[in-house]
């Protein structure tokens, strides 16, 4: 009876205990997406879900309790943008002097294609020329064809 | 004989070298400003806009303190905390305003005791000298968040209005009073 019990208990212990699934509050995916686009002002270069500073954690919190009031996400940026100003958005807005930011590597990028295609175009009209220079300019006669080796 | 195709000879060239020198002298020349800047400067956003209200508890005594009591008068505020060694340094001057505030009338001074522990707060003004003037406590920092606060200490120069002129990062000095004070109607 006692090896039984023994046995049984074994086989009972051998199961694999369900772990239960932990479950996060349905809000925090979108506290993640906003908290990564919101600078933390003390540490400057990290984001408010990275950071670890006492500011950017409070930042957090007030982040959550606002959506938690359903804030939009416009709102939510307004909220932040009238205490720390553009600043601490980590995407600056398309507006005054963020336009700069997004409009120079734009302009950057369009003027380098822009000499690209001159520089390529250059070289086809040259590599023309030097075709038909070398076909027309010099037009070839028997006695240069006798010293030529064909 | 052999074909010689003459080839044309490159030109100066000085269409891409002008860029090139442009560009090798203005990043550097960029750059050179980038480091001359402080990042740790970062411009407020409350300047030019109406303070924002407050209600928060002392931190030395009972009841709370409300920004509207001390409206109708040009007010400095001052973000503290005994954790802060730059607070230090401007201490004297601080309790020097407070006895001027009290004295004349010109203005109101408040101090925000930020992230702090009350009892270190008090242990602190005890050596370095009480202010003649409350502090509220912000425990969490929840009002340094809506003042746009983001380092120790923080003074800010409100009009009599209640329009923020101008926000100081870093510690109280005569050149700093002279430079904000007559903003908010204040002889230095």
């Amino acid at each position: 009876m006692k090896r039984l019990m023994l046995i049984l208990a074994l086989i009972v212990m051998s199961f694999p205990a369900g772990a239960a699934s932990v479950s996060e509050d349905p809000t925090e995916p979108r506290v993640r997406d906003l908290a990564v686009l919101l600078r933390c002002p003390v540490c400057q270069s990290e984001n408010i879900l990275d950071s670890h500073s006492s500011t950017a954690r409070e930042m957090l919190v007030i982040l959550r309790e606002r959506i938690a009031e359903g804030m939009s996400d416009a709102e939510i940026f307004e909220f932040f943008r009238t205490r720390y100003g553009d600043y601490v958005l980590l995407s600056p807005p398309m507006t005054g002097p963020g336009r700069i930011v997004w409009l120079v590597p734009a302009g950057l990028v369009l003027l380098g294609l822009g000499v690209f295609m001159l520089i390529l175009a250059r070289h086809k009209r040259r590599a023309a020329r030097e075709l038909k220079d070398s076909v027309l300019m010099s037009p070839l006669d028997a006695s240069g064809l006798k010293g030529m080796e064909l | 004989m052999t074909i010689e195709v003459d080839m044309p000879r490159k030109k100066g060239g000085l269409e891409w070298k002008l860029p090139l020198l442009a560009a090798l002298v203005g990043l550097p020349l960029l750059l050179g400003i980038g480091l001359t800047r402080d990042p740790n400067r970062i411009p407020s956003a409350l300047v030019g806009k109406s303070m924002p209200a407050f209600e928060i508890p002392y931190l030395q005594r009972a009841g709370m303190l409300n920004s509207a009591e001390h409206a109708g008068k040009p007010m400095l505020l001052n973000f503290w905390a005994s954790w802060c060694t730059t607070c230090r340094v401007e201490h004297p001057k601080l309790v020097e305003l407070g006895v001027r505030s009290q004295l004349s009338d010109e203005f109101s001074i408040l101090g925000i005791n930020y992230r702090d522990d009350p009892a270190r707060a008090a242990g602190f003004l005890n050596r370095e000298g009480h202010f003649g003037y409350p502090s509220g406590y912000d425990e969490r920092g929840r009002l340094g968040i809506d003042f746009g606060v983001y380092g120790m200490p923080e003074t800010f120069f409100i009009d009599a209005d209640g329009v923020v002129q101008a926000r100081h990062a870093g510690p109280v000095t005569d050149k700093v009073l002279a430079k904000y004070l007559p903003l908010i109607g204040v002889d230095p």
